[in-house]
């Protein structure tokens, strides 16, 4: 075999200089049980109205767990460890206000009502996506 | 004194009365001092201010006025009352969200009333007029599993009742309560425009 040594370091991967994003690296790693739930959920349901949904779509230095990009929605589930704190509801807060300045319109569903019918928040998503208009 | 003199006394003191209160009554008997044509039309005058004022139209009418006052004077109480209960009603970051924004006395913010019902449910602040709401979320009520989930279900109705809602945390408001209001009234005139 005629490898050269050029040959041989041509698909080394190489070392990777990563930049840690202190924003970005805060948000928890995606596919949290309920996630989980309600995209198998979606995934048998497939309501027309939420078509084009896709998970873990980034917008600037956040990630909304589902969202169909071309309409601007998100939809949000919001699980109790990650959302109870004093820090967490102020940044929440923040959070949506900066996403709605930049055009988005976010449905949140709660763990427990996720937990509870997924299928429900399924089709109650559908209805608000296929009842909202354009806002700002 | 005889009673035709005791009379004619009697005038004397009105007389000094009308005319010069810290005078002698005996300047006013007659017999001294004759009234002239201008106490006499004097006099006349004052009957009948007096007969005008006595009249059963004019007492009526100054009944009239002063129940108006006395009711406008009740319903200021009762303003006062009321807007003093609100100001006991609201929660500490309520109040000091409330202070900042009428200390700002932004225009965007002209409509804004606290507590509003909405749907059975109370807003902290809204905009009827826009149908805009302002929620403040302290910890200590948004914070258990409950809480959460009926927060979550509250904001898909009144997103589907077509309401608008910002929301600030506890802390936000605590910590830099001008910036909310300002964010709000920033808000506002986007959707407006």
């Amino acid at each position: 075999m005629g490898y050269t040594l050029p040959m041989l370091f041509q698909n080394r991967p190489r070392a990777e200089i990563r930049v840690i994003d202190p924003i970005r690296s805060r948000v928890p790693p995606a596919h949290s049980v309920i996630e989980e739930q309600f995209w198998a959920t979606y995934l048998q349901v497939r309501p027309r109205a939420l078509k084009g949904l896709v998970r873990q779509q980034p917008v600037g230095h956040y990630r909304i767990d589902f969202a169909i990009p071309r309409r601007r929605i998100g939809i949000e589930l919001d699980g109790f460890a990650s959302h109870s704190s004093t820090e967490d509801i102020a940044s929440d807060r923040y959070r949506q206000r900066r996403l709605e300045e930049a055009g988005w319109y976010i449905i949140r569903f709660s763990g427990l009502e996720v937990h509870r019918n997924v299928e429900a928040c399924i089709r109650e998503a559908a209805h608000l996506v296929s009842i909202a208009r354009w806002r700002r | 004194m005889g009673l035709m003199e005791e009379e004619w006394w009697q005038d004397a003191i009105l007389l000094r009365d009308i005319f010069d209160p810290e005078g002698d009554p005996s300047n006013y008997t007659g017999l001294t001092y004759a009234a002239s044509y201008e106490d006499e039309t004097r006099i006349r005058q004052i009957d009948a201010s007096l007969l005008l004022l006595n009249s059963p139209r004019v007492q009526n009418i100054i009944d009239m006025e002063i129940e108006y006052h006395d009711r406008k004077l009740e319903e200021s109480r009762q303003r006062r009352e009321r807007y003093r209960a609100m100001i006991d009603s609201l929660t500490p970051i309520e109040l000091k969200f409330w202070e900042a924004a009428k200390s700002l006395r932004l225009p965007e913010l002209a409509g804004m009333v606290p507590q509003y019902k909405v749907l059975d449910y109370r807003l902290d602040f809204a905009i009827p007029s826009l149908e805009f709401g302002i929620e403040l979320d302290g910890h200590a009520t948004h914070s258990s599993t409950k809480a959460i989930a009926h927060d979550r279900y509250r904001q898909r109705r009144l997103d589907e009742a077509g309401w608008y809602i910002i929301r600030f945390g506890g802390s936000e408001v605590h910590h830099n309560a001008e910036g909310c209001v300002r964010e709000v009234a920033r808000v506002v005139r986007e959707k407006r425009r």
